[in-house]
């Protein structure tokens, strides 16, 4: 400990109190992660409590609290009682998050092996655990790489089963809450667009490519390729844009929402 | 609409290959196609003209109304000169189904089935038609007369059994037949569509139909039916006659054969009453050149990625515009690449959106 400078010493004390680590694990990760917050929440979180195996007894008993009465799955009113447990509204982005830590397929529901397997790839075993992990697996959205596998992920588990598209209304809901966390200023023009000329539902095709185009393409449009391979109807949007006078020759006219 | 010149020269080739157009000599016919072709050549919309020059052929070919072969033959290689076998295979198709069925029906004449089986008082000719290479007819029901039923089996006993494994359809809509008919003032030869030789047959045993009874014992779909009868009551020749007189057929209509029918003529065409062709037939015609056309972008964009397997969407697009044989807006590609992604035959890059991966 003597050994470290001070501006490691305190990302010491910090990594602990998020974590609730020793002192020895949390130096042992700092240093293999060069001193990177990020990283060394990873190994942490992904090694060296996942070794300490949680008790699949006790993930059943946990897994049987939140089981729906009818079925061998956790459905809504079992998420009802996991949020209310976790302290955590229902509708809170971080449910998502939650829920594509443990690869659950469907929005709603956790079968049990999602539950269980979820849990210990967590290296959770209990609820406080569980609680105590809200608020690093709330800054992992702050991370770019990680938010684009979120939202990617989103897809998938908010769609009906069976379909391959996105209803309209599921995919316009997602949105307003992913970029709300990832801020694009034209989402509200998007989704009132879409309500306007679509009105259709969304192929995985464009809702990944609608990520892509808020992340590189800037929202005065300087750098919007028509000839590109956006799909068309990102391609319509931005007429429509243009259209409605929102965009003008590079510039954007109305700045007066939410900034 | 830019078809329309695509349509238009397609009927004005249909207008030169046909009969009855005998003023013109070979040579000035052949000038007149190669100025044609030089039209042609500005035409966007290939496809559209194909379809309707193959509608106009299948009528001449079938109605033997085709002035000349030569000259037909003669513009189908024009036309393969300009855009390639693929474009006139199906053409060729149906020239080659009409020779077929000539040796067919010349050994079908020859067969035992024919000489033993056959009911005595009627020839018939039939041209077998591959499906693919014809325009699309809807099938149309009709119950035929014993005797046309007889010749319809022998004739499918004796092809099935050169040819094992085919499936033959009838297409009574195309029928057509030459009926003798003795009227007490002379007696005719009627030259009708296979509909109007079922409705004047039952005319043989009995004097006075009404609409429903002649419903009921052809099976003729009701709006055909009364094209029909309009045209042997109603029409310039009048073999039946409507009670009461008019130009529409009710439903309590009745009809009667015309013993006072008397015409200048031994050799007479009842011609059938054409339907509003034009408007109805021409939208379909137009129509289905377009699912075609989404088709054809599709399986041009597979046929490329599956050559290329790693393209960019700038070169895909590029290569696109140089395959495809008809107008179409860089939009309207983008939906069926996007179509064909969701379908799981492309999917876009990893690392790149703009490049498409080919999904074997």
């Amino acid at each position: 400990m003597n050994k470290l400078g001070r501006g490691q010493r305190d990302k010491v004390q910090q990594f602990m109190s998020i974590t609730g680590s020793s002192e020895k694990v949390a130096v042992q990760a700092l240093k293999a992660s060069d001193w990177q917050f990020e990283g060394a929440f990873d190994i942490f979180y992904s090694h060296s409590h996942a070794k300490s195996a949680a008790d699949t007894r006790h993930l059943e008993e946990l897994y049987n609290r939140y089981k729906d009465p009818y079925a061998d799955m956790i459905l809504v009113d079992g998420i009802t009682l996991l949020c209310n447990d976790l302290q955590v509204d229902p509708q809170d982005i971080v449910m998502l998050v939650v829920s594509w830590h443990m690869k659950a397929a469907t929005m709603c529901e956790f079968s049990k092996q999602e539950f269980i397997t979820g849990l210990q790839s967590l290296g959770i075993d209990s609820m406080d655990k569980l609680k105590e992990r809200i608020p690093f697996m709330r800054s992992e959205l702050k991370d770019e790489q990680k938010f684009r596998e979120i939202y990617n992920y989103a897809f998938g588990w908010a769609k009906e089963k069976g379909q391959k598209s996105l209803a309209l209304d599921t995919a316009i809901g997602m949105w307003q809450l992913l970029f709300a966390e990832k801020q694009w200023p034209l989402v509200d023009h998007w989704c009132q667009f879409l309500q306007a000329r679509h009105n259709k539902a969304i192929s995985r095709d464009t809702w990944s490519q609608l990520l892509e185009f808020a992340r590189i393409v800037d929202p005065a449009l300087s750098n919007y390729d028509p000839e590109g391979a956006w799909p068309y109807l990102i391609d319509e949007f931005v007429d429509y844009l243009t259209e409605h006078g929102i965009i003008q020759k590079g510039k954007l006219n109305d700045w007066s929402y939410k900034l | 609409m830019k078809n329309r010149p695509a349509e238009l020269i397609a009927k004005f080739v249909d207008e030169k290959l046909r009969a009855g157009n005998k003023g013109t000599s070979e040579e000035e016919l052949e000038g007149t196609l190669d100025k044609v072709l030089v039209l042609f050549r500005y035409i966007q919309g290939k496809d559209v003209f194909e379809a309707f020059y193959k509608k106009d052929l299948a009528k001449r070919l079938l109605l033997s109304k085709s002035a000349s072969i030569d000259a037909e033959k003669s513009m189908i290689t024009k036309l393969k000169t300009e855009c390639g076998s693929q474009f006139t295979n199906k053409l060729e198709g149906m020239f080659k189904d009409i020779e077929l069925s000539k040796e067919i029906n010349e050994s079908f004449k020859q067969s035992s089935q024919a000489r033993t089986k056959l009911p005595s008082g009627i020839e018939m000719s039939v041209h077998v038609l591959t499906t693919g290479y014809w325009p699309t007819y809807p099938p149309m029901d009709v119950r035929l007369p014993h005797e046309l039923n007889v010749y319809q089996d022998i004739f499918k006993e004796f092809y099935l059994s050169k040819h094992s494994g085919r499936r033959l359809m009838w297409q009574n809509s195309l029928g057509h037949c030459v009926l003798k008919a003795d009227f007490p003032k002379g007696k005719k030869e009627l030259a009708v569509s296979l509909f109007q030789t079922v409705v004047l047959m039952l005319f043989n045993d009995a004097q006075n139909l009404c609409f429903q009874d002649i419903k009921e014992s052809t099976g003729i779909e009701d709006k055909e039916l009364r094209r029909t009868l309009q045209s042997l009551a109603c029409g310039k020749v009048r073999v039946l006659q409507k009670i009461p007189k008019g130009k529409d057929v009710d439903d309590d209509d009745s009809f009667v054969f015309n013993d006072q029918f008397t015409a200048p003529l031994y050799r007479i065409k009842v011609n059938a009453i054409q339907m509003k062709e034009t408007v109805e037939e021409n939208t379909s015609t137009t129509e289905r050149v377009f699912q075609d056309r989404q088709y054809q972008v599709d399986a041009a964009i597979v046929r490329i990625m599956k050559t290329r397997k790693v393209l960019s969407h700038t070169l895909l697009i590029t290569e696109l515009f140089q395959q495809l044989k008809f107008p179409i807006k860089p939009g309207d590609l983008k939906k069926r690449i996007e179509s064909l992604i969701d379908r799981e035959y492309l999917e876009r890059d990893k690392n790149n959106p703009q490049i498409y991966n080919y999904l074997a």
